[in-house]
């Protein structure tokens, strides 16, 4: 069989509820129910770092959790320090912000400097990073603006990894989750943190969760439409876990039906 | 009107086009991004590297010259003779980044973890609690003892190893499971951004017409008698 009516079929499968609206089951895991509770045990008004590591092409996978945690911690009067561990994502640190202020317009009176700030890029993955945490005006002497950090109001104390107190990391990373924001910024300045992750790195970091090294995280897409189903702020992600569900349905048929083909083949 | 959805959309096309057969289109839209991709990081890095580099070392920061020095021998990688000169700031990048790596994976991998594992056994709590610490630490064992290599194993302590071993297929499975997962939703995520509401028609319209594009394309390498490897 020529494996682009396969194709075709996938795309017909996977736009089915792009066009027919439909609600299945969503149980809520308890990675995601973690990370609600670590979001909502955030007291009002903490400083909270953002790590936008979402490309524009994980977007459409992680954004909506991203986007919805950025809207919970600004209801919630936190101020979010934002910066990116990847050069793709400096873009996406405002696109991120003005999605927020989507989800609830009432937030588009944040104030940039105050409410908010865009560190920008932060070069050299670990190494990187650790420089950053041990001297942050060192490593980054201006926003992304080119406005020096001690000219904004809520960088006014903030010198090093420890005087933030929790983080989000929100790592689109296809290879291997972020593991050295747990060795640089956890193990060693005690921080809380928490992740917003592609489906692949799910397995990796459970052992994290358990141990409660991290406080919890949302695991692709499913984990950020049960964010979103939590949160009663409806989204992309929803529809795009009917997708899912149905196309790995399809996946799976797909396999038994090749599986029955072979064995029939070889009597 | 902002026509980055519709630019967006047509480059997933494209690239989608050769799903079908290799063709121009996907080309001309492969080298866009890796020369987008590339200009995109100079910049980046260029800037990044004037905020926290040349900046401070004009202010007076002088010490940073070792750093410029370093990452302009790493240019040397590209000279055939005196590729060796790369060598050094690779080490320094090498050794850094194990150093780094190493003092903050003992608490967060190795101490941690084992904490994690040991403890819930030991302390009060439900007795499913108990039951899945049990296992929890039974399995880790079992996982272990698979990669004890220094002697021979026999003995009833083989049975342990097997246990270790299917404990390790499970695990890839899993891992692999969950790669295809992260795959399906890549490919949905693209799929939500070709069929947004608002450029449904512009999209189908945009389809059709790089169909023929390819379908034309092939019928013409057909009869140049052009064969696919």
């Amino acid at each position: 069989m020529d494996k682009r009516y396969i194709y075709v079929l996938l795309f017909v499968v996977g736009s089915i509820p792009f066009f027919v609206p439909m609600v299945l089951p969503l149980p809520i895991t308890e990675m995601t129910s973690k990370y609600n509770d670590f979001i909502e045990s955030i007291p009002d008004g903490s400083i909270v770092a953002f790590n936008v590591q979402i490309y524009r092409s994980t977007w459409p996978m992680l954004g909506s959790g991203s986007a919805v945690t950025t809207t919970r911690l600004f209801e919630k009067d936190c101020r979010i320090v934002f910066f990116t561990m990847s050069a793709s994502g400096v873009p996406m640190i405002d696109f991120n912000v003005q999605e927020a202020f989507k989800i609830n317009p009432k937030l588009s009176d944040k104030v940039y400097g105050a409410d908010w700030v865009d560190l920008g890029f932060v070069s050299g993955d670990e190494s990187g990073l650790a420089a950053f945490l041990t001297n942050i005006p060192g490593v980054l002497p201006t926003d992304s603006n080119g406005t020096p950090l001690e000219d904004i109001p809520i960088m006014k104390g903030i010198k090093t990894g420890g005087d933030i107190k929790y983080v989000i990391n929100a790592a689109g990373s296809v290879s291997s989750p972020p593991l050295y924001f747990q060795r640089q910024w956890v193990a060693k300045y005690g921080v809380k943190l928490g992740l917003i992750a592609v489906k692949s790195t799910g397995p990796q970091v459970t052992p994290f969760i358990e141990a409660g090294e991290m406080q919890g995280a949302l695991i692709g897409t499913g984990g950020c439409a049960e964010y979103e189903a939590l949160t009663q702020k409806p989204g992309p992600a929803l529809s795009l876990t009917n997708a899912g569900s149905i196309t790995i349905i399809f996946l799976m048929l797909l396999m038994v039906a090749s599986n029955i083909n072979y064995y029939r083949g070889r009597k | 009107m902002d026509p980055s959805p519709i630019i967006g959309m047509l480059m997933v096309l494209v690239m989608w086009s050769s799903l079908y057969k290799e063709n121009p289109l996907y080309l001309i839209g492969e080298n866009m991004l890796v020369g987008v991709s590339m200009g995109y990081f100079f910049v980046i890095a260029y800037n990044f590297i004037q905020t926290s580099c040349i900046k401070p070392m004009i202010a007076g920061s002088y010490y940073l010259v070792i750093a410029v020095v370093l990452g302009l021998m790493l240019f040397f990688n590209l000279h055939k003779k005196y590729s060796w000169v790369s060598r050094y700031p690779m080490w320094f990048i090498m050794g850094t980044s194990a150093a780094l790596a190493m003092t903050g994976a003992i608490k967060a991998q190795i101490t941690d973890q084992i904490r994690a594992t040991i403890l819930p056994v030991l302390s009060i709590s439900s007795p499913m609690d108990i039951f899945n610490s049990i296992i929890t630490l039974v399995l880790v064992i079992a996982g272990i003892m698979y990669f004890i290599f220094t002697r021979e194993v026999k003995g009833p302590i083989r049975h342990v190893r097997t246990v270790g071993y299917w404990l390790l297929i499970i695990t890839f499975g899993v891992l692999f499971g969950s790669t295809v997962l992260y795959r399906v939703d890549f490919f949905l995520g693209q799929l939500n951004k070709v069929l947004k509401p608002e450029i449904r028609p512009c999209t189908l319209l945009s389809a059709i017409l790089i169909l023929v594009v390819v379908k034309l394309w092939s019928r013409w390498q057909e009869q140049k008698g052009v064969v696919d490897e």
